[in-house]
């Protein structure tokens, strides 16, 4: 065992974890945040996408202990309140949403996006959610809803 | 579910030499851990301890140096494509580096880690093998430098012995004139593993010119065809004499991925494609 910090959303953990733990599973089943979730769980389908140092990461594909002192967002953090972010009502005003399963990932990848480029080109945008796979809705509606919330963030 | 390990994370070259001899059985070097923990996810490796190396600070260097342009251990995929350095004078690397996996791999996956699995599709391996590459190697017993066109010996193997780490690379630096262009055949629009992937080279100040061909041999294919292009004779002959010599040095085989016939075909429609682009009309 080993004892880590995390900082989830902003709030500060101290915890144990088992030197071969996933970072999903310890958000998941120590920390409670479900958000973030497994789909593949081999980084090629990005349902499991957290933001990790400013950067959006497989965390299914990451240690817990690796994630010492790092500082972590998911999608529980993306709310305040009942109030939903920018980018979640832009997925909802697009109908980028279907049944939801990779919803968080798409919406932390999208976050990691628009914080490091306010305006971003289709390529742009196509480059950082290329690691994020829908089953239902297509793409040109998340596309859509990447753009709605640059504009609505104040960007584009 | 991962196999039970102990995890180490040291801060310099010694303790990691100090962590290797003071171990038993199978140890594992992490870096970016996207091909590592896949495999032992699938049960293929089970190591006892793991060595985390990303502590290590001059891993995670990218810097020009006399030699050439150094990537460290750790230097990730996308730090390589937002390296100014890299877009100014290596840009065939960011291209490079744009074609591995998805961009939340890209984030943790790094440049020597893709080398090191030794995969015959790496995608960092054909760019880095035309630039060329030195590979830094250190051990307790001390370093030794390994031209990047020896290290793969063979599907998933490579020249690195028990006890050994890659603390960076050393890639040439080419004269200004220089460009270079990779091109990937994949199944999909999205990320996947290269079917083949074809990386050429141009310098007409060094008079040199190379081709180094992934996914078509059980290692990364490196040809220099220097010797073709700066001689007398029209372009198509060349081009021509440039083509039959990449086809008699690969040896494609039939796969999930691709045909032997179509990787056979592409590696010289691709070589032609590169070469025509960076050959101006002009220079015919």
């Amino acid at each position: 065992m080993k004892t880590i910090n995390l900082t989830v959303n902003g709030r500060i953990f101290e915890l144990e974890v088992q030197e071969n733990e996933i970072l999903l599973d310890t958000l998941r089943k120590k920390l409670n945040f479900t958000g973030a979730k497994e789909g593949c769980g081999e980084g090629e389908c990005g349902a499991c996408t957290v933001i990790m140092d400013g950067k959006a990461v497989t965390s299914c594909l990451i240690l817990s202990v690796e994630a010492d002192g790092s500082e972590i967002e998911t999608i529980e953090g993306q709310s305040i309140g009942e109030e939903i972010s920018d980018i979640q009502k832009a997925f909802i005003e697009e109908n980028a949403i279907q049944c939801g399963f990779c919803t968080p990932g798409m919406v932390m990848s999208t976050k990691a996006l628009l914080d490091r480029n306010p305006n971003p080109s289709d390529e742009d945008i196509d480059i950082a959610l290329s690691g994020n796979i829908c089953r239902c809705t297509g793409y040109y509606s998340i596309r859509n809803a990447v753009k709605r919330a640059a504009e609505k963030k104040g960007g584009n | 579910m991962l196999n039970k390990f102990d995890y180490f994370k040291p801060t310099k070259l010694e303790e990691l030499f100090e962590i290797l001899d003071n171990n038993e059985g199978e140890s594992a070097l992490l870096a970016g851990g996207t091909d590592l923990f896949v495999d032992m996810k699938h049960k293929t490796r089970k190591p006892d301890y793991i060595i985390d190396v990303k502590g290590i600070k001059d891993f995670g260097k990218i810097e020009e140096r006399d030699a050439g342009l150094f990537i460290g251990g750790t230097v990730t995929c996308n730090e390589i494509i937002d390296s100014e350095l890299v877009n100014n004078d290596y840009k065939i690397l960011a291209d490079a580096a744009l074609e591995v996996a998805a961009h939340q791999v890209r984030n943790r996956a790094t440049v020597v880690g893709n080398l090191c699995t030794t995969s015959p599709g790496a995608d960092m391996f054909p760019s880095l093998l035309v630039l060329k590459t030195t590979v830094l190697i250190e051990s307790k017993e001390g370093s030794r430098e390994v031209p990047l066109d020896e290290f793969a010996t063979g599907v998933k193997s490579n020249v690195l012995k028990d006890k050994e780490v890659v603390k960076g690379l050393i890639v040439q630096k080419h004269a200004e004139d220089g460009k270079g262009a990779y091109l990937k055949k994949r199944r999909t629009k999205g990320p996947d593993l290269s079917g083949i992937g074809v990386a050429g080279y141009l310098s007409k100040a060094e008079e040199y010119l190379a081709f180094a061909l992934g996914a078509v041999a059980p290692t990364p294919v490196y040809v220099d065809v220097s010797d073709l292009l700066f001689a007398d004779g029209s372009f198509e002959e060349k081009q021509g004499k440039i083509v039959n010599r990449i086809l008699d040095n690969i040896n494609p085989i039939d796969d999930v991925r691709s045909t032997k016939k179509y990787r056979k075909k592409l590696s010289e429609v691709y070589t032609k494609r590169i070469l025509s682009s960076l050959w101006e009309a002009g220079d015919k």
